[in-house]
C-alpha cells in the first residue's frame, strides 16, 4: 500500500511537467510576434515591455521553457496586466469560490444518482426504471448554458424564489450548483445502476442471501459497498468536466470563481492571468485524479500497480 | 427499448441535416435580414419561432445555424477518429516503446480538463471555424486512440492476424485491411457519443463569444444572444437550446443502443453507461 501510494505520488509529477510544458508551448508556438497575438498591436508600450519581460522573449526559446518552469517551481506565476497584482495572488482569491461550487454541485450528483441509480436497478425493467433511465439520458444531454438560463426564468424571474446571480448566502449556490451538477449526476446514475446490475448476479450475493440475510443488509452491506468502487473512478474523471463546467456556469451566474476569471482574462488579453487559470484548473485536476486513484485503493485491496 | 431509440435517433437527426442542407430552399427568410422595429417578436404565422432582438428570423437563423453546428461535429469527429485510430493501431500493433511513448502521450492530451484548452486556443487563434475545429480536435482524439489501442491488443493474438503475418504481409496491409475492420465497432460507438460532445463544445465556445462570430448563425450563438432578454423573449432561449439537446440526446440514444446491441452478446448483462 505505502509503495503504491508513493509511487503514484510520484507520478503526479511527470504529468504536471507534461501539462506545464503543454501550457508553455501553446503560448509559445503562435506563429506571428507573440505580444501582438496576445496584446493587439494597439497595446501599451509599458505593457508590451512586461511581457516581453516576463516571458523572456529575447531569449532562445529553451531558455525561455527554463525560466517559465523554474518560476513555476517557485509558485511564481508572473504578473497580471489588468489586475497590477502577481498572478498567484488573484488565483488564490478566486480559488474558493470555483472550488465551493465545484463540491455543492457534487453533492448535488451524488444525493440525486446514488439512491435513484441503486432503486432503477433493484426494480430493473419496471416502469420507474425506464423513465429513470429516460430522465438520465435527458440529464445527460442537456447543455449547461441552456439548463442555466431555463432555471433562472422558472426559479428567479418567474417564482422570484431564488437570486439570479452572484455568491451571497446558501441560496445563491442552488442554481449554480443544479446547473452544474445535473449532467454529472445523470452520469453517476448510470454507472451505479449499471453497476448494481453487474453486481446482483454475482455469487457472493446469492450467498448472502442464501444464507438467509435480511435483503436490508444484503442490499446497503453486500451490493451496495461493492457498487461505488466504480462510482469513485467515474468521480475522479467527472470532477474534471465540474471543473471546466464551471467556466460556463460562473460566467451565466456571475459566479466569482477561477472559470469566470479566465474568461475575464481571455478578453482582457491578460495572458499571465489566463496561462494561471489554466495552470491552476489542469492542476487541480491532476490532484483529484491523484486523490481519486488512493480512494481507489483503500476501497479496493485488490488494486496494484 | 433498443430499436425505438435507433429509430428516434435516426429519425432526428436526418431530419435536423436535410434541414441544414436545404436551409437555403427551406427558411423562409435570410437570416441576415433585419427587422429592427420587430426586435423580440413572439412565434407568429409570419415568423414560426419569433424573431431575435435585431428582427431576424429564429427559424432560419436556426436552419443556417445547424449547418455550421454540424458541420464542425462532423469535421472534429472525423478529424479526432483518423488521429485516433492512426495512432491507437500504431501503439497496439506494434507495443512495447512505441506503446509507452504514444500512450503516455494520450495520457497527457487526456489530463487536460475538456474544453478549457480548447478555449485557450480558440482565443489565441481566434474566432474562426477552422481554428474551432483544430482547437477541437487537438483534445478529442486520445480517447479514440485508447479504443482501438485496446480492441487491437485483444485482436492481434487472434489466429486470422497470426495468419495474415506469416503469410509476410507488410504491418500497413496487416492493419489496414485485417486488424482495423474487425475492431472498428467500438469506435463507431465512441464516434456517436463523439458527434454529441463536438457540438456541445462548439456551442460552449460560442456561447462565450469565443467560437462562430456573429452574425454568421449558430446555435450557441444564439442562445448566447438571447441571454439579456431571458423574461421578454424566452423563446430566444427555448428554441436554440431545445435543437442543440434534440441533437445531443440523438446522438446519445444512438450511442447507447448501437453499444447495447455491439456488446449484448459478450458482456451478458452490461448496462449503457
Amino acid at each position: 500500500m505505502a509503495r503504491y501510494l508513493f509511487l503514484r505520488l510520484l507520478s503526479v509529477f511527470p504529468l504536471a511537467l507534461g501539462v506545464a510544458t503543454g501550457v508553455f508551448f501553446l503560448i509559445h508556438l503562435i506563429p506571428g510576434d507573440p505580444i501582438d497575438m496576445m496584446l493587439g498591436e494597439s497595446a501599451a508600450s509599458a505593457d508590451r515591455a512586461a511581457l516581453r519581460e516576463t516571458l523572456h522573449l529575447d531569449e532562445p526559446i529553451v531558455k525561455q521553457y527554463g525560466h517559465f518552469i523554474l518560476s513555476l517551481a517557485q509558485g511564481d506565476l508572473g504578473q497580471s496586466f489588468s489586475m497590477k497584482k502577481p498572478v498567484l495572488d488573484v488565483l488564490l482569491s478566486r480559488y474558493p469560490a470555483t472550488i465551493q461550487l465545484a463540491l455543492a454541485a457534487l453533492l448535488i450528483a451524488i444525493t440525486l444518482a446514488v439512491p435513484l441509480g441503486l432503486f432503477s436497478a433493484l426494480r430493473h425493467g419496471s416502469f420507474s426504471d425506464q423513465f429513470i433511465l429516460l430522465s438520465s439520458l435527458l440529464g445527460v444531454s442537456i447543455p449547461n448554458f441552456w439548463l442555466g438560463p431555463l432555471l433562472i426564468i422558472f426559479f428567479s424571474l418567474k417564482l422570484n424564489l431564488l437570486p439570479v446571480s452572484g455568491r451571497e448566502g446558501l441560496l445563491s449556490f442552488v442554481l449554480p450548483a443544479l446547473t452544474l451538477g445535473v449532467g454529472m449526476s445523470a452520469i453517476l446514475l448510470r454507472i451505479t445502476r449499471a453497476s448494481v446490475l453487474d453486481i446482483i448476479g454475482k455469487e457472493y450475493i446469492l450467498t448472502a442471501r442464501a444464507k438467509g440475510l435480511p435483503e436490508r443488509i444484503v442490499i446497503t452491506k453486500h451490493l451496495f459497498r461493492n457498487a461505488l468502487i466504480p462510482l469513485i473512478t467515474v468521480l475522479g474523471l467527472q470532477f474534471g468536466a465540474l471543473l471546466t463546467g464551471a467556466i460556463i456556469t460562473e460566467t451565466i451566474f456571475s459566479w466569482p470563481g477561477l472559470g469566470r476569471l479566465t474568461i475575464s482574462a481571455i478578453y482582457t488579453r491578460d495572458y499571465p492571468l489566463v496561462q494561471g487559470c489554466v495552470l491552476a484548473i489542469a492542476f487541480t485536476y491532476l490532484l483529484v485524479s491523484l486523490l481519486v486513484d488512493i480512494l481507489y485503493a483503500m476501497a479496493d485491496p485488490r488494486v496494484r500497480y | 427499448m433498443k430499436r425505438t431509440g435507433v429509430l428516434i435517433g435516426c429519425s432526428i437527426l436526418i431530419l435536423l441535416v436535410l434541414s441544414a442542407m436545404f436551409a437555403p430552399i427551406l427558411a423562409p427568410y435570410s437570416p441576415f435580414e433585419l427587422h429592427l422595429e420587430q426586435g423580440l417578436s413572439a412565434p407568429s404565422s409570419s415568423h414560426i419561432l419569433g424573431q431575435d432582438k435585431l428582427g431576424r428570423d429564429v427559424f432560419s437563423r436556426i436552419l443556417y445555424g445547424g449547418r455550421v453546428s454540424l458541420g464542425v461535429g462532423v469535421a472534429v469527429t472525423m478529424i479526432s477518429v483518423s488521429i485516433g485510430i492512426l495512432v491507437g493501431s500504431i501503439a497496439g500493433f506494434f507495443g512495447g516503446k512505441v506503446d509507452s511513448v504514444l500512450m503516455r502521450l494520450v495520457d497527457i492530451v487526456l489530463s487536460f480538463p475538456g474544453i478549457l484548452l480548447a478555449i485557450v486556443m480558440a482565443a489565441i487563434l481566434g474566432p474562426s471555424v477552422l481554428n474551432i475545429v483544430i482547437a477541437l480536435s487537438i483534445l478529442g482524439w486520445g480517447g479514440f486512440a485508447r479504443v482501438i489501442r485496446g480492441q487491437i491488443l485483444v485482436a492481434r493474438s487472434e489466429d486470422y492476424i497470426l495468419a495474415a503475418t506469416a503469410l509476410g504481409l507488410p504491418p500497413t496491409r496487416v492493419i489496414l485491411r485485417h486488424l482495423l475492420p474487425n475492431v472498428i465497432a467500438p469506435v463507431i460507438v465512441e464516434a456517436a457519443f463523439g458527434m454529441g460532445h463536438a457540438i456541445v463544445a462548439e456551442a460552449s465556445l460560442s456561447f462565450l463569444g469565443l467560437g462562430i462570430q456573429p452574425p454568421m448563425p449558430s446555435w450557441g450563438g444564439m442562445l448566447s444572444d438571447s441571454k439579456s432578454f431571458l423574461m421578454l423573449a424566452p423563446h430566444l432561449v427555448t428554441v436554440p437550446g431545445l435543437t442543440i439537446m434534440a441533437v445531443v440526446v440523438s446522438f446519445n440514444l444512438l450511442g447507447d443502443s448501437l453499444r447495447d446491441s455491439l456488446f449484448a452478446g459478450r458482456g451478458g448483462k452490461r448496462q449503457s453507461q
